[in-house]
């Protein structure tokens, strides 16, 4: 799928543009250069709010204003409608159109102010109308129900990985990043349709439960504490999605905040910031390794146990193999089963014949009479012996072990406490400046993540009435299947509910096989492109996701290196991983980057931008970039892919802003 | 006559609950293996001196799960227990008075790791430890 063309009309600084989009397959790149604020970034707004009705990358500076133009809307007279529109026209790989349209009524009043004028038949809740028209061999028909198709062309859950802020990627390396990237890894496996299965396979149960006619009384009651404990599991899954959803927004803000703070125009605050996010990051490590060193030494403690509260028999158990070993006993001349075979036989092991009475005999005789029967577990003793000496053996450094794991995990733990402490000096810091916008955003990004941590809270809380309810109904299935087969008449329904189990057991495991399957694929291509495109080869050996999620990057001699990677590196990792799971994703969409070179040094740019076009391989690319990242050399590096180039033209009037897409140069 | 090892280790079928208590979520034991709750228990019930006998038991896990070290504590209680070797050859035996302590300790176990806050079972664990080294050390000397 294709972009062939965008028009827009009056959104935003776009009074009436019409951007054409390249359709050759080695030259699917296309470049819109533009400066800050030239209106790169409602591009990504234009065609979000298009598509799903939502401007997905608003800047803070245009939150609350209409999206009409605004030159468009002080030359309207009083009483007169204009229309705000955003059109998009696709290709599919067999050059089949498909159109894309959003559009939006405003009436001007007489007193100047603007109000939306519905479309009477429009469903969306700002009255926009909203078309999707497609080509059925040669002719152009309306699809009946856009929204879901269009749903399973670019699924809204999941735009944010085809239309996206270069500059932001950096999230996904937060400590607290492995959720995002799970749920990313989950959406992107469309694994959606597999949960779906599961939720119809389970109602399905449920009805045939409910249906099962009358049973016997304790059944019955059975029946209705698993109606109750589903309902409350429902009502509990449904609160953690919701819950969910919640610290995503409230993390996106925060990483909103952060970001304007990091960039903002006095320096001090984009240093402070820059080492919030940096100790942030030590943080979470910290709190992983305290918890790590925590079970480590819970770990030592209960294999030592043992050997501490046994100690006595040990001993004891050791001084009297030891005394038999020391008296000749052990190992003894003679294993008592050993003697008993030779007799048995009646032959010795030098070959006399001792199968009848004669002196020979006799003596082994004698040697068994004066044989015990420990003799024949000697191997075992002796062996016994060396495991005991070396539990002893062990416990000698126990207190040695245990005073080094509590005396690294207080140091780990001051450590912690440093650091949140200067969090909070930091935090103090940049409220202290004198700028009211500063403060603002200080303010807002400490709400924001007061909000995340309350959720993350919560989220624990429900996550742990989830597992119990789980735990409930899974005994309760059992004891209703016990009751169910008491009675020949349920047979049937057994058999039913049995099938069902089955399934939903399999659907269960598919669905993990194949997430697991998909993370080791997004692993996999992260890292080779990550590699590949570095410009210090040999600095770094791997790049990992593990089953928490979380990414790292190892370096040449093994270490966890992703504290150690640069900005422009960062970029590098982030823009592998969106790659590989644009990859391992199967839709076939555009891909459009906003700022995508933006925090590099002049080296990593010219290698990304050569590298780049690489990674989203057979599709079009998009890139809006500023003059900055847009240097002769990454032209010049880009120039063979470039399908079309552009430059946003920008004024500012003084009845409102408009820019306009000319063709670059 | 030296018989045969079981295949085998056994629990009170009515203490299962108590193991899956201790292996829920809350527990600091989630995660565990079943011959390490064994372990926890039967030291438990050993350190307390409580045995009891199984009357309907299950199977808990197979002997070759143990390690060289476990199996030789297994065997030391069983030998300090009757004051003779000889009781190594009777494996069922030396295994059954493991059961036994175990069924004896897990009550004791549970309610230990239950008994006070998230993380306290972890501290006193700890101290109990401590404090039996130390006793061993002033019995046994610096080197034990």
């Amino acid at each position: 799928m294709k972009i062939d063309f965008i028009k827009l009309e009056n959104y935003r600084q776009y009074k009436d543009e019409k951007i054409e989009f390249p359709l050759l397959e080695n030259q699917n790149l296309m470049v819109i250069q533009g400066v800050n604020g030239a209106g790169k970034t409602n591009l990504l707004n234009a065609i979000t709010w298009c598509l799903y009705g939502k401007e997905k990358h608003l800047e803070e500076k245009y939150e609350g204003f209409p999206i009409v133009n605004k030159i468009t809307l002080n030359e309207l007279e009083p009483g007169k409608k204009c229309n705000v529109g955003v059109l998009i026209q696709m290709k599919d790989q067999e050059g089949k159109k498909m159109i894309i349209g959003r559009s939006l009524k405003f009436q001007k009043l007489k007193n100047g102010e603007m109000i939306t004028a519905r479309d009477p038949l429009s469903s969306s809740s700002d009255g926009a109308t909203f078309r999707m028209i497609q080509q059925i061999k040669k002719d152009m028909e309306d699809v009946k129900d856009p929204e879901y198709v269009l749903n399973r062309l670019i699924p809204e859950s999941i735009e944010e990985y085809f239309f996206f802020d270069g500059e932001k990627l950096n999230d996904y390396f937060r400590a607290t990043s492995g959720e995002k990237i799970r749920e990313a890894v989950f959406k992107i496996s469309q694994l959606g349709l597999l949960e779906n299965a599961i939720e119809h396979l389970e109602n399905k149960k449920k009805n045939f439960v409910g249906r099962a006619g009358k049973l016997g009384s304790k059944a019955e009651e059975i029946r209705e504490a698993l109606n109750e404990s589903e309902k409350l599991l429902k009502e509990y899954k449904k609160e953690l999605n919701s819950l969910k959803e919640r610290k995503g927004e409230a993390q996106k803000k925060e990483d909103e905040y952060s970001e304007k703070l990091r960039t903002s125009s006095i320096p001090n605050v984009r240093e402070l910031e820059k080492e919030r996010i940096e100790i942030e990051e030590e943080l979470g490590k910290l709190e992983e390794r305290i918890e790590e060193l925590e079970k480590e030494k819970f770990d030592y403690l209960i294999k030592i146990a043992p050997s501490i509260f046994a100690y006595d028999p040990i001993t004891k158990t050791k001084e009297m193999i030891g005394r038999g070993k020391e008296a000749g006993d052990i190992p003894p001349d003679y294993k008592k089963n050993f003697l008993e075979k030779l007799l048995r036989e009646g032959e010795c092991i030098c070959g006399t014949d001792i199968s009848k009475e004669n002196e020979c005999r006799k003596n082994i005789e004698k040697l068994l009479r004066e044989c015990d029967d420990i003799s024949n577990i000697s191997g075992e003793l002796t062996e016994g012996y060396a495991n005991l000496r070396s539990i002893i053996d062990d416990l000698k450094d126990f207190r040695e072990k245990q005073i080094s794991y509590g005396k690294r995990i207080k140091e780990l733990e001051e450590d912690r406490k440093r650091k949140s402490e200067r969090l909070k000096k930091i935090s103090e810091k940049i409220r202290g400046i004198d700028f009211e916008q500063i403060k603002r955003w200080e303010y807002k990004l400490t709400e924001y993540k007061e909000i995340k941590n309350n959720l993350v809270e919560q989220i624990a809380e429900r996550k742990y009435y989830i597992a119990q309810e789980e735990k409930k109904i899974d005994k309760l299935n059992r004891l209703f299947d016990e009751e169910l087969r008491k009675e020949e008449r349920h047979k049937k329904l057994r058999k039913v509910l049995v099938f069902c189990d089955k399934s939903l057991y399999a659907l269960k495991k598919i669905k993990n096989e194949i997430m697991e399957d998909v993370r080791k694929e997004i692993e996999e291509k992260t890292k080779s492109q990550f590699l590949d495109l570095i410009w210090k080869k040999e600095t770094y050996k791997d790049v990992r996701i593990d089953e928490k999620y979380h990414i790292s990057v190892v370096d040449q001699y093994g270490m966890e290196g992703i504290g150690t990677l640069s900005a422009g590196e960062r970029q590098a990792l982030a823009l592998s991983f969106i790659a590989a799971l644009n990859s391992v994703s199967g839709f076939n969409v555009p891909i459009i980057i906003d700022t995508p070179l933006g925090r590099m040094s002049k080296e990593p740019k010219k290698n990304i931008a050569r590298n780049l076009p690489n990674y989203f391989k057979g599709k079009q690319l998009t890139l809006l970039v500023t003059e900055e990242e847009y240097t002769p050399e990454v032209r010049d590096k880009l120039s063979k892919r470039v399908g079309k180039e552009y430059v946003i033209n920008f004024r500012e009037t003084k009845k409102g802003s408009e820019a306009k897409v000319v063709a670059y140069g | 006559m030296v018989n045969k090892e079981p295949d085998r280790l056994y629990i009170r079928k009515s203490d299962r609950k108590d193991y899956d208590r201790l292996l829920e979520k809350d527990s600091p034991l989630v995660g565990k293996e079943n011959k390490d709750l064994f372990m926890m228990a039967l030291i438990t019930g050993f350190h307390e001196g409580t045995r009891i006998k199984l009357d309907k038991r299950e199977g808990f896990f197979f002997l070759y799960h143990l390690n060289d070290d476990e199996n030789s504590i297994i065997k030391a209680i069983a030998v300090a227990e009757e004051g003779d070797l000889n009781i190594l050859l009777d494996k069922k035996k030396v295994y059954s008075i493991a059961e036994e302590y175990t069924a004896g300790g897990i009550k004791l176990l549970r309610d230990k790791v239950f008994s006070g806050e998230y993380g306290s079972y972890i501290k006193k664990l700890e101290s109990e430890l401590i404090d039996e080294f130390e006793r061993i050390k002033d019995k046994r000397g610096v080197n034990l």
